[in-house]
């Protein structure tokens, strides 16, 4: 494969400097991006649906009005997970149940990449619903990763993930219910931000664990997700849950000094059992921070020990009652056969509801059953709390909580779809920050000896995106930089 | 053995906002299917509820007038089960805790004592939509307008005793939540309606029978029927030895009889969790304070009140009974009216008008102010009786004002003495023989003499007064000389 064109390499910042200064135009820059996701697709298939025409027609009318540097994402190609909803476009969510659904409305993030200038050319690949974290289990087909094209890109945000790392486009949106942001931008060498739950509003993404889904950035680098997240942070009376706390200045972030930085490195996470070159890669991050004169330091967390237990019954849960409007009634898949009521419910579902989502459905429900909701949902709404009372605790002592995010780089394809105790034991490291609410930043800590990107995350208290982002950028430039991928099967 | 009823209610009352619990569509009655809809209410993906800040107030106020406690926070839950008219898989309704809890509400039970009924508690809940079952082509359609409409369940504890105490219950709930604007209340339309489980126990024993849940009755009538019907079909298995059956029933009214819809067996898990798009709903203490400054005063508060003021008995009854009048009369008196006479032209004028027209006292163009000032020109003696009468017409089809009529028509009532007094010497001097008559002693001739006078004012003398100077000028000469006083000869013939 060859290199990226140059225009289509550009990250946010960079592409945005060129548009204002007009030394390419918002159709060159979308035209060069939606070649590079012509020519990249058909080994990666990171996207659903790609806007080809809309997104040109788009770019043309804001040449024609010209750059306007307000608009922080003027002119700029973005992508977004198949869950948000963008008006007149279709919304699959992953599954073949929504397929052929058309949104009526428009998810609030969508509106406000719109008003913030973006160019929207595709919606990305994803497992259904939300649910998994290999992109595997997309009713429609898997996306690869650009590093090893026989390895998962992770997931579920996969297809935003290996679209930004093979240079589809600058910027993506993904969601992140426990960790579906940050392990897929970790195993495609991206960066990828979960912000704080109610930061960015969830109004028009199809929900998976509401409680603990959150839209966030990916991109290139750490301030690339800045100007992405200050296109879409702040209240949204849609979103009842959705924060009143003010955003704060995401655009404009300076890296920290580094000698006044205390790190927490809970145990329960680091004494894991990694792949050694993914370990390699981690230690010498560490070693690299330390020389830089932060501080780091080992805390015992022993909450998070519970983190898999409780996320898989709360956010079974949710989804089980999310997923239950899927019912072949009202819109989706309907079951062709003439039967009664039951007889609809039971083949639309069975049929248009994957394998993964259908065991997360009856996982959910069973925890929320008579005589079951004491031993299964209450107990982890309690241990909820203890991981957040943890988290509290860390960053009375700490400025953050540094940690990795797969104990394995990306996996070949096929390797746990018939074993998801063992692929949900992978999201231990991503799980307790979605317990907690607070923002959590995945950045490449470098490259290991089998070729692959290893990630490393810095999560921080609540509401605080601006310094965990600085101390991001801070982390990035201490950190080898990654090469383009290769787009080739090692 | 001799078998007693243990009845307790649950009451749906959809509250009376404009726009439905979750979302900006309107909750109005009658559109054409499926259009007050949107992506909240049809359970669209990604779609998220946000709460209408008035059904929580209006429900708050519920719990005020009822006697509960109020909580300042109470959750929402999801309610899960699948049926083609619930959208999104699940209700959005209140487990635990609900808004309000407690409270109660007095009735007279059969014995003519007084009765409370206590009140569990009060939660809020959205509505369904409706499937409507198309018999000749085989088909079911839905419609999801009423989805999400907001709805208040109050569940009462099982303190009722027979259909005609449930159906007084009901009635005055009923009344009670119409008067404070909580629900518009209209039967017709779903808008308030009820379950009833019901049981039969030996009298006097502290142990509850097993209970049948008769659903979704909306007629006082209905209740009435279902409850006896169930209380003697109950007594009937219990009498023959069997085994009365927990299960929910479906009353038939053109029967007249209940029939089983589910067994116990067959009754839902409804998985009910927490609602996590939904903070806890909060009633601050300031908006408790307000409510409670809002709700009206109690029947018997306010006809102490309005007797205070001067008003006859039946005044205020009346006053209190027609709906509205209460706010219109307190109203009038605020704007400066005298409180007797608010009433009085109110009921004799006023209150007919809105009653044909169909108008609301408040709704009325003839507005508060405007009665006060018509009330004003009364007590004043400026406009008599008939003038009023005159006036209020307009008044009520044009809002005019009363004080601009009254000049405008040159319609103000005669009372200057010395005007009325000329014309109460020209009508004795025009009748000599009558006036003969009275100063024979026929007293009641007087009459004669006011009637002369009124056509001799245009109708606009002042009775009482022109009573009173006919009777002195009748007086004044007894000697028959022609006219009396100083300007007393115009017109007088012998």
């Amino acid at each position: 494969m060859a290199q990226a064109p140059s225009l289509a390499s550009l990250g946010l910042a960079e592409a945005r400097a060129g548009l204002l200064k007009k030394e390419f135009s918002a159709r060159e820059l979308a035209e060069a991006c939606l070649d590079r996701v012509s020519e990249t697709e058909p080994l990666i298939s990171a996207c659903l649906h790609v806007f080809r025409d809309e997104a040109l027609r788009e770019a043309s009318l804001l040449d024609a009005a010209g750059p306007k540097a307000e608009r922080i994402l003027w002119g700029l190609p973005v992508t977004v997970k198949d869950v948000y909803l963008a008006r007149g476009a279709p919304t699959t969510a992953g599954s073949r149940m929504l397929k052929g659904y058309v949104s009526g409305y428009e998810a609030e993030v969508v509106t406000r990449l719109r008003r913030a200038g973006a160019v929207l050319c595709a919606k990305t690949n994803l497992d259904e619903y939300a649910m998994g974290s290999s992109t595997e289990f997309s009713a429609f087909r898997p996306t690869r990763n650009p590093w090893d094209l026989s390895r998962v890109p992770g997931g579920s945000s996969g297809g935003a993930a290996a679209g930004i790392s093979a240079r589809q486009a600058p910027g993506a949106f993904g969601t992140d219910t426990g960790g579906s942001i940050r392990q897929p931008a970790a195993l495609c060498g991206c960066v990828g931000l979960k912000p704080s739950y109610g930061r960015v509003s969830r109004y028009g993404i199809v929900a998976y664990g509401s409680s603990l889904d959150q839209a966030g950035p990916l991109a290139r680098s750490v301030s690339d997700c800045g100007l992405l997240l200050a296109a879409v942070a702040g209240p949204d009376g849609k979103d009842s849950t959705s924060s009143r706390i003010p955003p704060e200045d995401y655009a404009s972030l300076s890296p920290p000094e580094p000698g006044r930085l205390r790190f927490a490195l809970p145990r329960e996470l680091w004494e894991a059992r990694f792949d050694p070159e993914t370990e390699k890669v981690l230690r010498a991050a560490l070693r690299l921070l330390e020389g830089a004169g932060a501080s780091l330091e080992a805390v015992p967390m022993p909450a998070l020990r519970f983190s898999v237990a409780a996320y898989y019954v709360l956010a079974a849960a949710e989804a089980s009652t999310n997923l239950a409007r899927y019912d072949g009634v009202r819109y989706g898949y309907r079951a062709p056969e003439k039967s009664d009521l039951l007889g609809l419910y039971r083949g639309s579902r069975t049929a248009g509801l994957g394998r993964e989502a259908r065991r997360r459905i009856l996982l959910g429900t069973f925890a929320l059953s008579s005589g079951y909701y004491d031993a299964y949902f209450r107990k982890a709404a309690q241990v909820r709390r203890l991981i957040h009372d943890a988290f509290s605790g860390v960053y009375k002592g700490f400025d953050f909580i540094l940690a990795p995010v797969s104990s394995v780089p990306a996996w070949p394809l096929g390797s746990f779809t018939d074993d998801p105790l063992t692929q949900y034991q992978l999201d231990m490291m991503t799980l307790p920050l979605n317990l907690h609410g607070g923002p959590g930043l995945s950045l490449p800590a470098g490259l290991g000896g089998d070729g692959l990107p290893v990630g490393i995350q810095i999560l921080g208290p609540a509401f605080r995106e601006k310094p965990l982002l600085e101390a991001g950028l801070l982390l990035e430039g201490l950190f080898p930089r990654l090469p383009e991928p290769p787009l080739k099967a090692l | 053995m001799e078998m007693e009823p243990v009845i307790g209610l649950e009451i749906h009352a959809q509250l009376n906002t404009r726009t439905k619990l979750f979302c900006a569509c309107p909750t109005e009655f009658g559109a054409p299917p499926n259009t007050n809809i949107c992506e909240v209410c049809t359970g669209q993906p990604g779609a998220l509820p946000r709460m209408n800040g008035r059904a929580l107030e209006l429900a708050a106020k519920a719990g005020l007038a009822l006697g509960s406690r109020v909580n300042e926070r109470s959750l929402f839950s999801r309610k899960n089960y699948f049926y083609p008219d619930l959208p999104n898989g699940f209700q959005t309704s209140q487990l635990d805790p609900p808004i309000c809890e407690g409270g109660g509400l007095e009735i007279a039970a059969d014995d003519g004592s007084p009765k409370l009924v206590r009140l569990n508690r009060i939660h809020m809940e959205d509505d369904a939509g409706k499937c409507i079952h198309d018999e000749a082509r085989g088909i079911s359609l839905i419609d999801l307008n009423r989805a999400g409409t907001p709805l208040i369940e109050i569940v009462t504890e099982p303190d009722i005793s027979s259909a005609r105490e449930a159906v007084e219950f009901l009635k005055k709930l009923h009344g009670l939540l119409v008067r404070l604007g909580v629900t518009r209340g209209r039967l017709e339309e779903g808008e308030f309606r009820c379950d009833v489980n019901i049981s039969l126990k030996p009298r006097g024993a502290s142990e509850l029978g097993v209970r049948g849940e008769i659903k979704n009755l909306n007629s006082f009538r209905f209740v009435g029927q279902a409850i006896d019907y169930e209380i003697s079909r109950q007594g009937a298995v219990y009498s023959s030895g069997g085994k009365v059956l927990q299960e929910t029933l479906h009353f038939d009214s053109v029967r007249g009889e209940t029939r089983s819809l589910r067994s116990k067996e067959e009754a839902h898990d409804y998985r009910y969790f927490p609602q996590p798009d939904l903070p806890p709903a909060e009633v601050s203490p300031d908006l408790l304070a307000r409510l409670r400054q809002e709700l009206p005063e109690n029947p018997e508060d306010a006809l102490a009140r309005l007797l205070g003021s001067g008003l006859k008995e039946e005044q205020a009854r009346l006053i209190l009974e027609r709906r509205g009048a209460l706010d219109y009369f307190d109203a009038c008196v605020v704007a400066g009216a005298a409180a007797p006479r608010a009433a009085s032209l109110m009921l004799e004028l006023f209150l007919p008008f809105c009653q044909k027209e169909g108008v609301s006292p408040l709704e009325s163009a003839f507005g508060p102010d405007l009665m006060a000032r018509l009330a004003g020109l009364a007590d004043s003696g400026t406009l008599g009786r008939r003038k009023v009468q005159e006036l209020s017409e307009r008044m009520f089809r044009e809002g005019a004002d009363p004080e601009k009529l009254t000049r405008d028509l040159g319609l103000s009532q005669i009372s200057d003495e010395g005007e009325l007094m000329g014309m109460a010497r020209r009508a004795v001097a025009e009748s000599p023989a009558e006036a003969a008559k009275y100063r024979a002693g026929q007293d009641k001739i007087l009459s004669f003499f006011v009637g002369r006078l009124m056509k001799l004012s245009g109708g606009r003398a002042e009775p009482r007064k022109a009573g009173e100077l006919l009777r002195a000028v009748l007086a004044e000469i007894p000697d028959g000389g022609p006219g009396g006083g100083a300007d007393g000869g115009e017109g007088a013939r012998p």
